[in-house]
């Protein structure tokens, strides 16, 4: 058992440098949160005395853990700007035990900063919440995931395919996405520019590019009602690829 | 059974235009298994799942190149817990792909407590060479032996920090657990050079502690610093010191039966095909001093 306590001390401290600098100045703390050997505790305390390798085992938990939500919620990431990082750093305390699966990881961080947003604790950016759907729809599609989605702004239906969803947005996805393809060449957003428009949006979503069709209230109506002819259907998910 | 089968590479998509154009630039491939299926954890029903199209593309590869398998997940290291689930699909997985041989590396990177089955430390953390680690590894890689009838091997690891009070040095615990437990050993020549450079040891030192009868395949890469310390980031081309300890060791291997050229998708640009090409021609043409090619 004292070697996984360990084990587990070890991994706590390099994904937690406050928790580093804590038990540096007070190796007690140990003691309340692990039972340890005294060789393992001085192992403990003579590995946080090597500060450039601490420092940069805590430095790579960090990269590990942010590098798969930027690669997978890019516009995400980029409109929170400067901001992502206090913002990754409130999603590990509301989710420490990160698993293997970059899919529970961007899900958990997307059900994340909806929450935030619902509690008006992230309100500086006004599509923010459309941004997290719509990559939360292409995140979807490339796990195939179509059950216990965390936001009921994206839909899976058998009869769109696995490859596509029907997403709800409060603003125009085409706006957003070129705005924030400007982002990306150094553009800032100019969020007045982008409709608000509260429609249903057909998206699909391959090769990391997003293809978007506006449904009206009547296609997407029948769509979800499952009352589309399916030749009306096909046409109009041809217009994606 | 143990014939050099020659200077293979880490396959990622980035390599796809290389390998239709050059197939002969390498004589294996090897893949991370991990990154191909979808864990969905520890007690799920169907918990390991690859896309077809994933599946298609491995067996695509086995057509043309023999296929060996750096596993990532085993996380060996771990105390108290061993995923025997895991050990399955990797059973499954040789069914299907027969790869020549199986690796994983020797640190952790899961921990567990009541809460949870298992959670990411979302890095490899190193391990105390000590007997309690010896006797839990030796374990563990038995198991593995007994089910997979390929060699099965472990990669040693990089580290940023230093234990203290171990009863082994590296080299000796390398040794020792290939002698105890029958595993061969990845010898990772790049990561002996993070740790020769930030630990500021004699990296030929390192290489004669080991017993080289031991070496079923040798990893080389490039790495580069940030921050404070040499990190082994697979950077693109190998550094100059990684291509002296590849000609230094590799006549001293006699059980060698691949050299594996490793680098990160997003450093492709850095080289361009034309560059890992020459990575490529470099390592087997210091193979080839000593080494004779055998198609598997």
């Amino acid at each position: 058992m004292s070697l996984k306590e360990f084990q587990q001390a070890f991994a706590d401290l390099v994904a937690n440098g406050d928790f580093c600098r804590a038990v540096k100045q007070n190796p007690e703390l140990l003691d309340e949160k692990y039972v340890l050997t005294s060789l393992e505790k001085d192992r403990i305390i003579f590995l946080l005395q090597q500060s450039r390798g601490i420092g940069t085992s805590c430095m790579l938990y960090q990269i590990n853990r942010f590098t798969p939500l930027y690669d997978l919620m890019p516009y995400t990431c980029n409109i929170l700007g400067e901001r992502t990082r206090e913002y990754t750093r409130q999603f590990w305390a509301y989710y420490p035990k990160s698993n293997f699966q970059f899919k529970d990881e961007v899900m958990i961080f997307s059900q994340f900063l909806l929450e935030q947003i619902a509690l008006g604790n992230i309100n500086h950016i006004p599509i923010l919440e459309s941004l997290v759907n719509l990559e939360m729809a292409g995140n979807c599609i490339r796990f195939a995931v179509t059950d216990n989605v965390p936001s009921q702004a994206v839909i899976f239906l058998e009869s769109l395919g696995t490859a596509n969803r029907l997403l709800f947005s409060r603003y125009d996805v085409v706006q957003m996405l070129a705005a924030l393809d400007q982002l990306g060449a150094g553009v800032p957003v100019d969020y007045e520019a982008i409709a608000a428009v509260n429609c249903f949006y057909l998206v699909h979503f391959t090769d990391r590019r997003f293809a978007v069709q506006m449904l009206s209230d009547a296609e997407a109506t029948a769509i979800i009602e499952e009352r589309m002819d399916k030749a009306q259907l096909n046409v109009l998910l041809a217009t994606l690829v | 059974m143990n014939d050099f089968v020659g200077v293979g590479i880490l396959y990622n998509r980035s390599l796809d235009t290389l390998l239709d154009t050059v197939p002969d630039a390498v004589d294996y491939i090897e893949i991370i298994p991990d990154t191909w299926f979808s864990d969905k954890g520890v007690g799920a029903a169907g918990r390991f799942d690859m896309f077809p199209a994933y599946e298609k593309r491995i067996l695509e590869l086995g057509q043309r190149w023999p296929l060996v398998a750096h596993h990532v997940g085993f996380s060996l290291g771990t105390a108290g817990y061993f995923d025997e689930a895991y050990l399955d699909n990797v059973i499954r997985l040789q069914e299907q792909f027969g790869f020549l041989w199986n690796s994983d590396h020797l640190s952790y990177s899961k921990v567990h407590d009541e809460e949870v089955t298992e959670y990411s430390t979302c890095l490899a953390l190193p391990l105390t060479f000590d007997e309690e680690v010896m006797e839990m590894l030796t374990g563990k890689i038995g198991q593995i032996k007994e089910k997979v009838d390929t060699p099965f091997l472990m990669e040693n690891n990089v580290y940023f920090v230093k234990f203290n009070e171990e009863k082994y040095e590296e080299g000796a615990f390398l040794a020792e657990l290939c002698n105890r437990s029958g595993c061969g050993l990845l010898l990772d020549l790049h990561n002996v050079h993070a740790n020769a450079t930030n630990f500021n040891f004699d990296r030929k030192q390192f290489i004669d502690s080991l017993d080289l009868k031991d070496v079923v395949e040798i990893h080389i890469a490039g790495g580069n610093v940030i921050g404070e310390m040499y990190l082994d980031s697979h950077s693109g081309r190998c550094n100059d010191e990684v291509w002296e300890l590849l000609d230094y060791v590799v006549p001293n291997c006699p059980n060698l039966r691949g050299v594996t050229f490793e680098f990160h998708e997003s450093y492709f640009n850095t080289m361009g095909n034309e560059g890992i090409l020459e990575q490529l021609e470099h390592a087997r043409a210091i193979c080839l001093k000593s080494k004779n090619i055998v198609c598997p």
